[in-house]
């Protein structure tokens, strides 16, 4: 219990939508985040996932439900006495302070002495490589340095938790990269337990100890990256994070560790069997395109199945093909173009070839 | 080379050309404000340093007489009381719009356009029967009065009318819209994120609102403030209507000094000093506010 930073018992948010009807922001969340980890919430915009971050920093209060912060519960403790700070998505850095002065604002607010805050003001500077700034207004910053002052006021307050909704969304795409190596390694360094929002899955898999997938207001999954990518639970899980092909077909027989599944009358597969099948059930399989390998004769191995290459599409580190399965299933692949000789395209469109995969990689999706 | 040094010639030229486009828009408001505004004022600077005609008009002497005058105990009395009233006018208008601007600020962007359009719509009405409808309310006999007398809440009619009361009340209800707007403009572009960033950061509404919505509204406060300041400190119509002769401003003086009295230099004299003293106001005010803003 006091090992948790944050939990949501219960909790759920409606809104008042534009015609006067109930939307469901979040709805009924149960969730437990450990001290210390980096924890996101992962989803399409309008899944809840700012929502509950607003319900943690005090911007919003759940309809029904509780949220507990470090054991204690917030109840309608506002904002400004909750032990978490929040970097937003826009920032909201005031624009008439100093970087100085929005980040020593927090310490003034807790009446902090004036020389601990000029050595704490200094610390955080240091921490997100921003030593010399104290003076320049934010519109005297660029994007990411803005972001990195918003990141220096919610630090140097020594939160419990902090929350950051999608901070990175307006840095271009390098900037973002090399900011998030820089964001878990600040959150390993101070040791405090981040709560992230994002859109991006790319992002959330890099970053998070734990992923929190939503979807209507509910978790769909709650795992690592690794189960979260590898193994998804739904559905909605497999195509939102990454790419992925669908076998849609039904339950053959179950055989212990493997499941037999029938796609389409067309051929049969295994796949290690899930919790929760059933014999005859439709199923889905799902198989990640770089788990796919395109090749020309059939390997002892690996589920081999013939196709007829449609498209070759070449994008620099892979090489993707779309082959068109036995029976009409249409599948990617995504090959690694391991040497740069000049065989770029081994299977020009038209080409007969065989598709494998390693009977393991398939995941059976039952809803 | 040869190419480039032509490229900025043009660009240079291109830039003199929409220099001189906008010198041919400006000109018919440069021009009337010349005719109608700086010439009218340089005859009454210079009138203020006359000396007055026997049945009025001016006699080309020149003295300092008139602005002797008006250090005489009676027109500081007028002066002083003419700025209380303004401050005092100010400051109601600035406590009672800056909420309901923020209010507009903060409703749908489809009710926002219906409610500024509410502020101003006492304009549609002429000021002058806007102010007599205030005597009506205020007066002895007035509707005020009876509905008090009739509730018992008071025994005798209450002296309401032709007090300095009476014009503060006539001047905010006047000038309340030229307060509104301004704030409203500012407030309509104010990120709300700021102030969940404040609270975030552990200020509390008070502290939130004193050091980042305050300080991030001063334009419009300055704005507003000098729009409602300046025409109730010069007020005449208000002060002559709802104020009488004991509660007369500086603007009745004025017109006093032209009409009644004929002595037009003397009357440029107190509207030379007005708006030297308002000028020095408001620089003041405008240092103090935005060097607030910038600390």
């Amino acid at each position: 219990m006091n090992d948790l930073a944050i939990q949501l018992i219960d909790v759920t948010k409606r809104f008042q939508g534009p015609g006067g009807e109930d939307v469901l922001a979040v709805d009924h969340m149960h969730l437990d985040i450990p001290h210390g980890e980096f924890f996101s919430f992962l989803g399409p915009s309008g899944c809840g996932k700012t929502t509950t971050l607003r319900m943690i920093a005090g911007f919003e209060m759940p309809s029904e439900g509780q949220i507990v912060i470090r054991g204690e519960s917030m109840g309608h403790i506002p904002a400004f006495k909750r032990p978490v700070n929040t970097v937003f998505q826009s920032y909201a850095l005031w624009p008439h302070m100093t970087v100085f002065q929005n980040v020593a604002f927090g310490l003034e607010m807790a009446k902090v002495s004036t020389s601990e805050i000029k050595i704490r003001v200094a610390e955080a500077l240091e921490l997100v490589q921003l030593e010399g700034f104290d003076g320049r207004k934010p519109d005297q910053l660029s994007g990411g340095q803005q972001q990195r002052v918003a990141l220096a006021r919610a630090l140097v307050q020594k939160p419990a938790v902090l929350l950051l909704d999608e901070p990175l969304g307006a840095l271009d795409l390098k900037l973002r990269k090399q900011m998030q190596l820089e964001l878990k390694h600040m959150q390993e360094q101070v040791g405090i337990t981040f709560i992230y929002v994002t859109h991006d899955q790319e992002e959330a898999l890099t970053m998070s100890d734990r992923i929190a997938v939503m979807h209507k207001g509910r978790i769909q999954q709650l795992g690592g990256p690794e189960e979260i990518y590898e193994r998804p639970a739904t559905r909605y899980v497999a195509d939102f994070i990454g790419e992925t092909n669908f076998l849609e077909g039904r339950v053959a027989s179950l055989q212990g560790e493997w499941t037999e599944v029938n796609i389409g009358d067309a051929f049969l597969l295994h796949a290690p069997t899930v919790e929760g099948v059933t014999n005859g059930q439709e199923v889905a399989v799902a198989l990640r395109p770089e788990k796919l390998t395109v090749q020309a004769e059939v390997e002892p191995n690996l589920h081999c199945i013939s196709g007829t290459v449609e498209e070759v599409v070449y994008i620099g580190t892979d090489t993707r093909y779309i082959v068109n399965l036995l029976g009409d299933h249409r599948v990617v692949s995504r090959m690694q173009n391991l040497s740069s000789s000049k065989k770029l395209t081994h299977y020009p469109p038209g080409s007969e070839v065989i598709v494998g995969w390693e009977p393991s990689s398939g995941r059976i999706l039952t809803e | 080379m040869n190419s480039v040094t032509t490229a900025q010639e043009a660009a240079r030229l291109r830039k003199r050309r929409e220099q001189g486009n906008l010198m041919f828009l400006v000109s018919p408001a440069a021009f009337w404000l010349i005719l109608f505004f700086l010439v009218p004022l340089s005859i009454v600077l210079v009138y203020s340093f006359l000396t007055r005609g026997t049945y009025g008009g001016v006699l080309p002497i020149a003295t300092t007489q008139n602005y002797a005058k008006l250090l005489d105990r009676d027109y500081f009395i007028v002066f002083r009381r003419s700025f209380v009233l303004a401050l005092i006018t100010t400051l109601v208008c600035l406590a009672f719009s800056y909420p309901v601007a923020y209010f507009i600020s903060r409703q749908r962007a489809r009710w926002r356009g219906l409610l500024v359009m509410l502020v101003i719509v006492p304009f549609w009405t002429n000021f002058l029967v806007r102010t007599y409808a205030w005597a009506e309310i205020l007066r002895d006999e007035g509707v005020l009065n009876n509905v008090l007398l009739g509730l018992h809440l008071i025994k005798d009619h209450l002296d309401l009318l032709y007090t300095p009361g009476a014009v503060v009340v006539g001047l905010i209800y006047g000038y309340l819209p030229f307060m509104v707007l301004p704030l409203y403009a500012n407030l309509e572009k104010f990120d709300h994120a700021l102030m969940e960033a404040a609270h975030d950061s552990g200020a509390n509404n008070f502290w939130a609102f004193m050091r980042v919505m305050l300080p991030l509204t001063m334009p419009g406060i300055v704005a507003g403030s000098i729009l409602v300041f300046i025409p109730s400190i010069g007020a005449f119509i208000t002060s002559d209507i709802l104020g009488g002769s004991k509660a007369m401003m500086i603007g009745n003086l004025i017109e006093r000094q032209f009409k009644s009295a004929r002595n037009w230099p003397f009357a440029s004299t107190i509207s030379i000093t007005l708006m030297v003293l308002v000028s020095i106001a408001v620089t003041i005010y405008f240092r103090i506010t935005t060097e607030a803003d910038r600390a």
